[in-house]
């Protein structure tokens, strides 16, 4: 890679962390009136660097975005940022298996399965966190409708990012 | 433009795959349940006195962030009053099925409803 490509992939790299920690953040500050129905915005800028380049700059993102969202939410090393931590790794590497079979699903697919792994693996932290209640688990199935509709709009968000970027008109795509 | 997103047979698969086991986990929990009978409040990893859902009855219970309220009337338990950030122990609304519960992770509580059987201690021998 020459110097030039190397610096402008630095320069989206911080761009796209610091568009996912806004994101992170602004929807921390939203109460939403149902439960467990957080769209997990941020996730579109990992889904994005996953697809243009690959596992070790969707994981960077993931891991510069819950820390710089922990340290301005005042929940760095608390448990929901444990939480978001195992949760944001999980849903990368998720995504990134599907990404190994792009021929048979798209985005959409692709968010919708990373949605399902981030919040699984938040549920199964919830269970340990709270003293392996068997009564935490009866969240799954709401927690999975929520994933499979997050999932879809997040695949949906990315796809549209994605080609409006790469356009003519804007030459940001990298 | 026609957009290329949702064109894969895997995306439906997948899709229909999660859909129909949420609907049959959320079937059994929610329409095959039988009634609750007691409450059982579980702070920090201490369970509780249990409750009978039965009674009508107010809970204050402390949790790392404060007190949550904690209301059963009617046959059927609620968070009344939270002071974790989120409030989705509140948004959680009523339960009364056997196997149903409320989360509060920041507050580390958990309200679970259950069957005919007392949770927690069966018998104390001596």
């Amino acid at each position: 890679m020459t110097g030039v490509s190397m610096q402008k992939k630095i320069v989206y790299i911080a761009v796209m962390t610091a568009f996912a920690s806004v994101l992170f953040i602004i929807e921390n500050l939203v109460s939403l009136p149902l439960p467990w129905l957080r769209l997990g915005l941020a996730n579109v800028m990992t889904l994005l660097a996953l697809k243009w380049w690959g596992l070790k700059e969707g994981l960077l993102i993931t891991l510069l975005r819950v820390l710089v969202g922990g340290l301005l939410s005042g929940r760095f090393l608390q448990p929901l940022f444990w939480m978001a931590l195992s949760g944001g790794i999980g849903a990368a590497l998720g995504m990134w298996l599907l990404f190994q079979f792009r021929r048979w699903f798209s985005l959409v697919g692709i968010s919708v399965f990373g949605a399902v792994v981030k919040n699984a693996i938040q549920l199964a932290g919830a269970y340990l966190l709270l003293g392996m209640q068997a009564g935490v688990l009866t969240l799954l199935p709401l927690i999975l409708f929520s994933s499979l509709v997050s999932g879809a709009l997040i695949g949906l968000l990315g796809g549209l990012l994605d080609r409006s970027l790469r356009s003519e008109s804007m030459s940001f795509h990298p | 433009m026609r957009p290329k997103t949702m064109r894969k047979a895997g995306d439906l698969v997948l899709i229909g795959v999660i859909a129909v086991f949420a609907l049959c986990a959320l079937a059994r929990s929610r329409f095959f349940a039988a009634e609750g009978t007691w409450v059982s409040v579980q702070v920090d990893g201490t369970v509780l006195q249990p409750v009978p859902l039965s009674a009508s009855d107010t809970l204050l219970i402390a949790g790392p962030l404060g007190v949550t309220r904690v209301i059963i009337d009617g046959g059927s338990v609620w968070v009344d009053e939270a002071p974790c950030p989120g409030k989705i122990c509140k948004a959680a609304g009523k339960i009364s099925r056997a196997g149903q519960s409320i989360v509060c992770v920041p507050n580390r509580i958990v309200i679970t409803v259950t069957g005919k059987r007392r949770p927690g201690i069966d018998a104390i021998t001596m």
